[in-house]
């Protein structure tokens, strides 16, 4: 500033400029704030393009997807799929079937001692075989029917709703080829009946040749007798599909909110499908959600303890080491944690689960080294350093008068904190949490390396054995398929929907941190 | 509770147990985390060593740093191998028996005895194991390729092995260019705006929001950055997967961190500062350049370098927009055009590790190379780390207000 | 002043960077399929340096190994020079490709088994086509299915990127798709690994990648993966916009994969040669010129 006075010209005073150089001077801040606004406006542009390009890629989805269902039920293609779900009912009944012989066979081996080729002679008898392997084997003529059912169903999309693949004659419903096409599909209804009634009559001569059958143990009989009556519950609901078939309506509209409940409550994400891909979100919401629970419920208490211990317990030394040390930890490449974490961890728990100590857990020993638990437990590794450098900071920022009026009432260390000092810290706490909560739900190369890639909802009827299931994450997905997509198509639109649900949910997350923060931390200092 | 208790005494003793048992608690928990990520250090540093540091002078096995991932063609004696297979087939043979023999319940000795030998096989690989390594010839394709006359069919087994020889000289290189060239865009960008939003920037309703929503934008999923450069960057604007579309992914993906850190260093100077030297007549930039910046940039700078760090270890917002598996020239080679530069991909260190441990066959050479390449990355951040460690300690004994 | 300066050079390195320009002659840029890209073709171009060292010093390679779907997604959008694809185009690529004007040209560079491994101490030795179909599909979720051992199956399949997937599915499922159990992997040494940590697991490797210790091949049908009439079986392409392949080096990359020493190398990583046994309807090597 100084050498600003010895630079001023012939000025009348150290402290008055002349009007000249007032002007000037004046004009050059103007326009050096001009310049930096511009840079701001330029910055928080570029940054307000990321939610403007999401939007106009994702939303484009909604319209793409009605678009789809339209042509899936114009097409034949929902009348040949709901040929088809009776068809996965048997399939059903049938793995019920199978488990029956599962329980066999072990029943065999462990209780009677029996060597395989003793089990074998047992129970691939023709008379067994007949049963198990049949039963299924009744079903493949309806299912080779219906493959050439969809083939057809499909080359009808292709060739009057694939939009690229359109001749140039205009095309419009009533055209006579397109009602020859659906009326040939409903034509076969006829033999799709006949088949299904075939079917229904084989699969209940098996079963009925089943009731023969030798049981070893009173449990596999009462199963028997179960899947029996399951089997008799499948033969009636034919009469409902034969309902819905006779009532379906070729051209009834799509409602516009069944394109949302397909996305937003989808239970199946199949994108490269035989029959229509389907972008439903739920499997991979809940794959994401369960891997940052499982995550967190490891994470906090060992971050918060570390916070609270190296903050208020630990001696100076230890904390100028341990602190940068953990924070270092947020520095290893998440690709590394997750080659280095299947092997080493997920491998650990596989073998612990394998040790005849304590297979007495219902659910050991698991199967699969790549599942949830992998996943969470790296995930909680490198959220901790996020965790533990905000709720220290939380901690410290607590004045140091509140600590010192509390043991000078006699309180012991414990006490202060745990009565003092941390419910000071809470909403910092809380926040720090939910901003780790954050970071793990984004995290994407861990979870597509370790979390074993199962688009399906696990089955959380298993109990706590669900953390043991392999499952798929937004993140990962994106990471997996973007590669693959062309520009445009609907498959590249679900992404950028997943992108969209991610984005938000990141977003109110990190809000409610700072909400917390401000909302309850003012209060309380 | 008893209120004639004279509150100087000696507590009780089970209240005093009780308080150690959750003090040693928090110890150890605090110290859990410390052995769980030192395993993964150790283990790393352990195995990546082996591939970085050899017992030769220099020290440092500069071929490995340097060169670009070639295949590795090895050759291993015939004999030993073939005798390995016939161990290995073995073993497999009886664990298969011990398998079937385990639901029986009579035959405990039979699997004693099956184990005893399977025991005694695995003895006998390990001397096999260390005959093989010290008989073996390995090449990297260039030296092979100068080969005067290859090992002789009748003694030697060939076996080739894609990305393990050679080193990891590319990818060291496309890391820095790439952290380079994105740091430098959200440097400029960024503490523009941060001068900005905290100096000339009038407080109100505006701003709050402006300054809260880049501070949730820091929190955005880094795959979400990397399918918005994909888009716009690889496919909406044309230019392919090119070290420019990874600079403006990464730029973005690093400026609200940036913003929010410039911004934070910028208020922390104390309002005197600013106050007296427009008092003296010094107009706004004046003040700034003078009284503001240069106390900042440190602080500015420090905390970009944890920024660096992550924006150096993402590899989703890389993996469509800049990075390739394979790319055995070096950045600055074989360009007619001087744009080419930016229009040209890249090999990047942590994409390397993904694709070297999923996608290609697993043996004792690609581990030393994903090691290697683990190890020689944790080395660079662990650099980045230190001096922004030690820079703010400097700073926080020099600079007190 | 330090500012605008700076302004200056990044408008100038924008306004550079904004010319696009397409990249020196004499670089390959090769997409697709990992199958290919992750063994065969790094060493594919290393021997073609190596043999045109004499003549030209400077042939830089360019490899992105993300799975066959990629690979043909990027000759329809024009940012690859070959594209690698270890399955058939599908119809709706190729409409897409016909609406960007992209004349896919497939050229068969070799052959290549599925092989259906399990872990060693699985009991079984081979399955019926139908079998497999019914396990992949999730139709049969426990091993006493298909045979006297116990347990759920872990499936273990490629993602959809991949071209694997893919043939797999038209070629052993006919068509189906895959169940909903399955577990999709990376790589294919990422399935190789998982399967030989897991005993009760299933999945389909290519035959380059099977012969390891840790995993026990299947026969289909009583036909093992290296026999001449394995089901399993399906070419692997380089795909080429002919409407676009200016590139000299790129030429001759193809010719020289087509050639006697390419195809030598070919079947030193256990792939087999683009002319083996199976008739296909796909180009052939001498009409793609």
């Amino acid at each position: 500033m100084r050498e600003q006075e010895k630079k001023q010209p012939e000025a009348a005073s150290p402290f008055e400029l002349n009007a000249k150089a007032k002007h000037s001077k004046k004009a050059k801040d103007r326009s050096i704030k001009f310049f930096f606004r511009n840079c701001a406006v330029l910055t928080i542009a570029i940054l307000t393009l990321i939610t403007v390009f999401l939007f106009k890629e994702g939303l484009g989805f909604f319209t793409q997807e009605y678009d789809a269902l339209v042509s899936y039920r114009q097409s034949g293609m929902e009348y040949v799929d709901i040929q088809q779900q009776p068809i996965d009912t048997y399939v059903r009944l049938h793995q019920n079937l199978i488990r029956i012989r599962a329980d066999w066979i072990n029943h065999l081996r462990e209780v009677e001692q029996l060597s395989v080729n003793q089990v074998q002679a047992r129970i691939e008898t023709s008379k067994v075989n007949d049963l198990f392997f049949g039963y299924l084997e009744a079903s493949y003529p309806v299912r080779d029917y219906l493959a050439s059912q969809l083939d057809f169903a499909k080359s009808v999309e292709q060739k009057y709703f694939t939009k690229n693949l359109k001749t140039e004659a205009q095309w419009s419903k009533d055209s006579t080829d397109y009602q020859k096409a659906i009326q040939q599909i409903q034509d076969q209804r006829t033999e799709y009946s006949r088949l299904i009634d075939m079917l229904a009559l084989e699969a209940k001569q098996r079963v009925r040749s089943g009731i023969l059958i030798d049981w070893p143990n009173e449990k596999i009989s009462q199963q028997y007798t179960e899947f029996v009556e399951a089997q008799s519950r499948f033969t009636d609901s034919l009469n409902s599909t034969n309902l819905q078939l006779d009532t379906y309506n070729f051209s009834q509209p799509v409602a516009f909110k069944n394109v949302f409940m397909s996305f937003l409550t989808g239970r199946v994400w199949s994108s490269s499908s035989a029959s229509k891909d389907q972008y439903g979100l739920l499997p991979l919401l809940t794959g994401s959600l369960s891997i940052s629970i499982i995550a967190l419920l490891i994470a906090v208490p060992f971050s918060v303890s570390a916070a609270i211990y190296l903050n208020q317990i630990a001696g100076p030394t230890e904390r100028n080491i341990i602190k940068p040390y953990i924070e270092f930890i947020s520095a290893i490449p998440s690709v590394v944690i997750g080659f280095f974490g299947v092997a080493v961890f997920g491998q650990g728990v596989l073998n612990l689960s394998n040790l005849p100590l304590l297979s007495w857990l219902p659910f050991f020993p698991i199967q699969e080294r790549l599942n949830a638990l992998t996943a969470g437990a790296l995930l909680a590794l490198m959220a901790t350093p996020t965790i533990f450098t905000l709720a220290e900071d939380a901690i410290n920022n607590v004045p140091g008068k509140l600590r010192e009026a509390s043991l000078a009432m006699g309180a012991t260390r414990l006490q202060t904190i745990f009565k003092v000092i941390v419910p000071s810290a809470l909403s910092g706490i809380i926040s720090a949490i939910m901003l780790g909560f954050g970071r793990i739900i984004g995290e994407t190369m861990v979870v597509l390396l370790c979390a074993g890639n199962r688009i399906k909802i696990p089955d959380f009827m298993e109990g706590i054995g669900a953390v043991f299931e392999p499952v798929h994450t937004m993140t990962g997905v994106i990471a997996q398929e973007m590669g693959e997509v062309v520009q445009g198509s609907l498959h590249y639109r679900a992404l950028f929907m997943v992108g969209i649900v991610l984005f938000f949910l990141s977003l109110i997350v990190n809000y409610s941190a700072q909400w917390v923060l401000r909302k309850y931390g003012s209060e309380r200092n | 509770m008893q209120m004639h208790i004279n509150k100087f005494t000696k507590r009780p003793a089970r209240d005093a147990a009780v308080e150690n048992l959750l003090i040693t608690s928090f110890r150890i928990a605090t110290y859990l985390i410390v052995i769980a990520a030192g395993c993964i250090f150790v283990n790393i540093t352990y195995n990546g060593a082996k591939a970085v540091f050899q017992a030769e002078a220099p020290f440092v096995n500069i071929g490995f740093l340097t060169q670009k991932p070639q295949t590795l063609h090895v050759y291993e004696p015939k004999a030993i191998f073939f005798e390995q297979n016939a161990v290995n087939k073995q073993i497999v043979a009886l664990e298969q028996q011990s398998e079937a023999l385990a639901y029986s319940k009579n035959s405990d000795k039979e699997i004693l005895s099956i184990q005893e030998e399977i025991a005694g096989l695995k003895a006998r690989n390990k001397m096999l194991e260390k005959a093989r390594k010290s008989g073996r010839l390995l090449y990297s394709d260039s030296e092979y390729q100068k080969l005067e006359a290859l090992p002789d069919p009748e003694n030697y087994i060939y076996n080739n092995y894609a990305y393990s020889g050679g080193g990891i000289g590319p990818a060291i290189i496309g890391t820095c260019l790439l952290v380079i060239g994105s740091i430098t865009i959200a440097l400029l960008l960024g503490v523009l705006c941060a001068i900005f939003l905290s100096e000339y920037s009038r407080p109100g309703k505006t701003l709050q929001l402006v300054r809260l929503s880049i501070l949730n934008l820091s929190g955005v999923p880094s795959i979400v950055f990397g399918l918005f450069g994909f888009g716009i960057f690889v496919l909406f604007f044309g230019w392919g997967v090119s070290l420019i579309a990874g600079w403006f992914t990464l730029a973005i993906m690093a400026l609200p961190v940036i913003i929010t850190a410039s911004e934070e260093s910028m208020r922390s100077i104390p309002k005197g500062f600013r106050e007296g030297s427009l008092a003296l007549g010094a107009s706004e930039w004046t003040t700034i350049r003078t009284n503001v910046l240069p106390y900042a940039l440190p602080g500015i700078l420090t905390s970009s370098i944890m920024g660096i760090a992550r924006v150096a270890g993402e590899t989703a917002p890389i993996m469509f927009t800049a990075a390739f598996a394979l790319r055995d020239q070096l950045p600055w080679q074989g360009l007619e055009k001087p744009s080419d530069f930016f229009f040209q991909g890249v090999m990047a260190l942590p994409y390397h590790i993904y694709v070297v441990s999923s996608k290609i066959p697993q043996n004792e050479y690609t581990r030393n190379m994903q090691y290697g390449t683990a190890f020689v990355f944790l080395c660079i951040v662990g650099a980045f780390a230190l001096s922004s460690i030690l820079l703010r300690i400097r700073l926080r004994s020099k600079y007190r207000w | 002043m330090m500012s605008i300066l700076r302004q200056i050079i990044k408008g100038t390195v924008l306004c550079t960077a904004l010319v696009a320009l397409p990249l020196t002659a004499e670089t390959v840029i090769i997409k697709g399929s990992d199958t290919l890209g992750a063994k065969l073709i790094p060493l594919l171009a290393e021997s073609f340096r190596a043999e045109k060292a004499s003549t030209l010093s400077n042939i830089s390679f360019e490899i992105a190994a993300e799975g066959s779907s990629t690979g043909i997604a990027s000759i329809i959008e024009g940012t690859t020079d070959i594209g690698m694809s270890s399955r058939e185009l599908a119809p709706l690529e190729l409409s897409q490709a016909r609406a960007k004007k992209v004349a896919i040209a497939q050229i068969q560079i070799a052959r290549d088994s599925l092989a259906v491994v399990v872990h060693p101490t699985n009991s079984i030795d081979g399955l019926s086509m139908q079998d497999i179909e019914n396990l992949f599909c999730g139709d049969i979720q426990n091993w006493a299915g298909v045979s006297l051992q116990t347990g759920n199956t872990s499936v273990y399949v490629r993602n959809s990127a991949s071209g694997t997937y893919r043939a797999f599915s038209d070629l052993a499922l006919s068509g189906r798709d895959y169940g909903q159990e399955v577990l999709s992997m990376a790589g294919n040494e990422q399935i190789a690994e998982e399967i030989a940590n897991n005993t009760h697991s299933i999945g389909y490797v290519g035959f380059a990648y099977a012969d390891r210790l840790g995993l026990k091949i299947l026969s289909i049908d009583g036909i093992m993966p290296q026999e001449p009439d394995y089901a399993l079986s399906r070419p692997l392409y380089f795909l080429i916009n002919q409407n676009n392949f200016k590139k000299p080096i790129a030429r001759e990359f193809v010719d020289f994969v087509l050639s006697p020493k390419g195809q030598a190398i070919v079947e030193s990583v256990y792939f087999l040669p683009a002319t083996a046994a199976r008739n296909t309807n796909s180009f052939n090597s001498e009409s793609w010129k």
